[in-house]
């Protein structure tokens, strides 16, 4: 016993060859200055849907690997590493967080061991994240699995089949504070059929079992209509159906019918160095989401928990991308382009309009010019449209403060705004000086960028203005912004 | 004074001693070669012709003549003395004044934020004739987009490093050359 706890600590006699260090570390960074001179937070939409390119703040990751036990090459010994990643999206003074590490999490922590009952098996025990690859415009990883899952996994690797599987419990990772078990099953396959094509597909499921007496279990309140429930005024109905009736006589939890159960499924093509096209990926993904479990509902000084699982169990989200590399003239012009559609469903709600009933779609085409090997120009396009599924969610004008559904206010009202639809489009270009040579993908990127955003959304982008009608009165808006210019001086990398 | 004193400290440390580049008066032979080692398990094989002609490259500039030998030379040995000892006394390698042993060794790190980041590690060994010779190590990380690039990949990636590190061993045997 003592031999193998001081030979997880000593690294193997290397016979020969080249050396491996024990310790090695990786990571990722980005940061920008974006002054925002139109009330805005520095990034020209609210989120990824344009193209990550001047949508995203800065972050930073760094990842870890201690190799406990290395295994001589060509050899059937066991070896074993642990890997550990903190990041966050902070840095010093690049944003409001002021790179407080409160912005930062452990957010994966694993050991691998190989050559352990049986060859060409990795095994995992920690994080399982795993994904089929990446939409680098958008910044995108709709095919992936277990992020959520604290496990063991095994990772069958052959030159053309790798297979995966995987159990352990996304518990915290679903309800946090709230946790209650979630028995989690994964797994994925992915397949090389010669140098120009891949295939892979893959899912998980999660069932929580009911646990009598566990609050955070799978209880419901009877008797709550939907309505109430997304108004919060669950207690406040009560009250004025039973005017004589105390707090403890508010209806009590009882056990769901149905068993609380999300799953995935995801899907990947790849091909690619066909001519012109260095690789395409595609990816699509199918979830159906984890129940929520409760809710605390005030009204006149009095709290209740409102458990709402049989509310929440009916939401789904479908996401489907595709990105090709194409290169047009080598080391002259390359180009990206990619494509997103989304679906959010929530089949409960039928009055409420929110982001979790919803379609969005996007494409992005990215050009970049070579100068020379290391500098380059840039220019992004992007267009995009997302589509409220229950009523208005989006404000046309800086006074639809006071309109709703026909121009008419409406403060009881389920919806948000004056329309529907938000159509956008942003363009961005600069240079870039790139160390390392051709390639858009290649990093590290120093960017200078001016990129702008011409959105049917009034101010469509993370701000400060008024969004209350004490706050109009306040500070008085008084024109529509439709668009948003920003300049950018950025830099990326991965090292 | 003290302010002084720091800035022609600095300014010295760019005057440190280099060896300047070598390059041979009459064209030279030399033997080389190559063997990439499984990570875990698997066969060793012989690295991909972009990271060997960038290699060549390198060591033409010095005035060297590549004599590549075969994999099979080396990949019976599993020691780096005793696969540097086959080099030497290889038929093909009769009559080179140089030798340069190119050992790797490639390993997936992680997946980084939509990357999969690899590390090459290297070691390098060469000789003169007359016995001298130089070791070198070298790790160099590389970063990869997708799944399907593995390790021929990465030593692509890595060969203009590996190719350059070459040049500067290369540069410290040559310097005492006779």
């Amino acid at each position: 016993m003592r031999a193998l706890f001081l030979s997880l600590f000593v690294s193997s006699l290397a016979l020969a060859q080249a050396p491996d260090s024990r310790f090695s570390a990786g990571g990722y960074f980005r940061i920008m200055a974006r002054p925002d001179f139109q009330g805005g937070n520095g990034r020209l939409g609210y989120w990824n849907l344009n193209g990550r390119l001047m949508n995203e703040g800065p972050y930073a990751a760094l990842e870890m690997k201690l190799d406990l036990l290395q295994a001589p090459p060509g050899t059937t010994d066991i070896w074993a590493s642990l890997h550990a990643r903190i990041e966050g999206g902070s840095v010093t003074t690049a944003d409001s967080g002021n790179g407080s590490l409160v912005n930062f999490k452990l957010s994966q922590l694993y050991a691998r061991a190989g050559n352990i009952l049986a060859p060409n098996v990795v095994w995992q025990l920690g994080t399982l994240q795993y994904y089929f690859g990446n939409l680098g415009l958008y910044d995108l990883r709709p095919a992936q699995i277990l992020e959520d899952t604290i496990g063991l996994s095994a990772r069958y690797t052959t030159s053309r089949v790798d297979v995966l599987l995987a159990v352990g419990d996304s518990g915290f990772a679903v309800r946090g504070f709230d946790y209650v078990p979630l028995m989690t099953a994964g797994g994925a396959v992915r397949v090389r059929l010669g140098d120009h094509v891949e295939l892979g597909g893959g899912g998980q499921i999660a069932i929580e079992p009911f646990i009598q007496g566990n609050k955070n279990s799978s209880y419901v309140t009877p008797n709550v209509s939907y309505e109430d429930f997304v108004r919060k005024e669950v207690l406040r109905r009560f009250v004025e159906q039973n005017p004589q009736a105390g707090a403890d006589q508010f209806p009590r939890p009882v056990a769901s019918q149905q068993m609380n159960v999300s799953w995935r499924a995801v899907g990947y093509l790849g091909f690619g160095k066909l001519g012109p096209i260095e690789w395409n990926n595609a990816f699509v993904r199918y979830q159906r989401l984890h129940p929520q479990n409760s809710y605390t509902d005030s009204y006149m000084g009095r709290d209740v928990q409102v458990f709402v699982a049989d509310l929440t169990r009916d939401r789904y989200a479908l996401q489907v991308g595709n990105e090709m590399i194409i290169k047009i003239v080598p080391d002259r012009l390359d180009a990206v382009w990619s494509v997103l559609y989304g679906q959010d469903l929530d089949r409960a709600n039928t009055i409420a309009a929110s982001e979790a009933n919803r379609t969005y779609m996007s494409t992005v085409l990215r050009l970049q010019l070579y100068f020379s090997r290391t500098v380059h120009w840039l220019l992004e396009n992007a267009l995009s449209q997302e589509r409220s599924l229950n009523g208005n969610l989006f404000r046309s004008n800086y006074d639809s403060i006071f309109q709703n559904t026909a121009g008419v206010a409406d403060s009881r009202g389920l919806e948000f705004g004056d329309s529907a639809l938000r159509n956008s489009w942003q363009l961005k270009t600069g240079i870039v000086l790139n160390p390392t040579g051709f390639g858009i993908y290649a990093r590290p990127s120093i960017r200078l960028l001016y990129g702008f955003q011409l959105s049917s959304q009034h101010a469509a982008f993370g701000n400060a203005f008024v969004e209350k009608l004490d706050q109009f009165d306040a500070f008085r808006p008084t024109g529509t912004i439709s668009w948003h210019h920003l300049v950018s001086l950025e830099s990326e990398g991965w090292f | 004074m003290r302010s002084f004193l720091v800035v022609v400290s600095l300014l010295a440390c760019g005057c440190l001693p280099k060896i300047p580049r070598q390059r041979l008066a009459e064209p030279a032979k030399i033997a080389v070669a190559y063997i990439v080692d499984p990570s875990y398990s698997g066969a060793p094989f012989s690295p991909p012709d972009e990271l060997k002609k960038a290699i060549a490259k390198e060591l033409e500039d010095h005035n060297l003549q590549v004599v590549e030998l075969p994999l099979e030379l080396v990949s019976t040995q599993r020691l780096t003395d005793s696969r540097f000892e086959a080099l030497k006394k290889a038929p093909q390698a009769e009559g080179a004044p140089y030798f340069l042993l190119v050992e790797q060794r490639v390993q997936f790190f992680s997946q980084i934020d939509g990357r999969y980041r690899w590390e090459v590690n290297s070691n390098f060994t060469a000789a003169r004739a007359d016995g001298a010779s130089a070791k070198d190590p070298l790790e160099i990380p590389v970063i990869l987009m997708f799944d399907h690039e593995k390790e021929k990949e990465a030593l692509v990636y890595a060969a203009p490093d590996v190719a350059n590190r070459v040049g500067v061993l290369m540069d410290g045997v040559l310097a005492g050359a006779k």
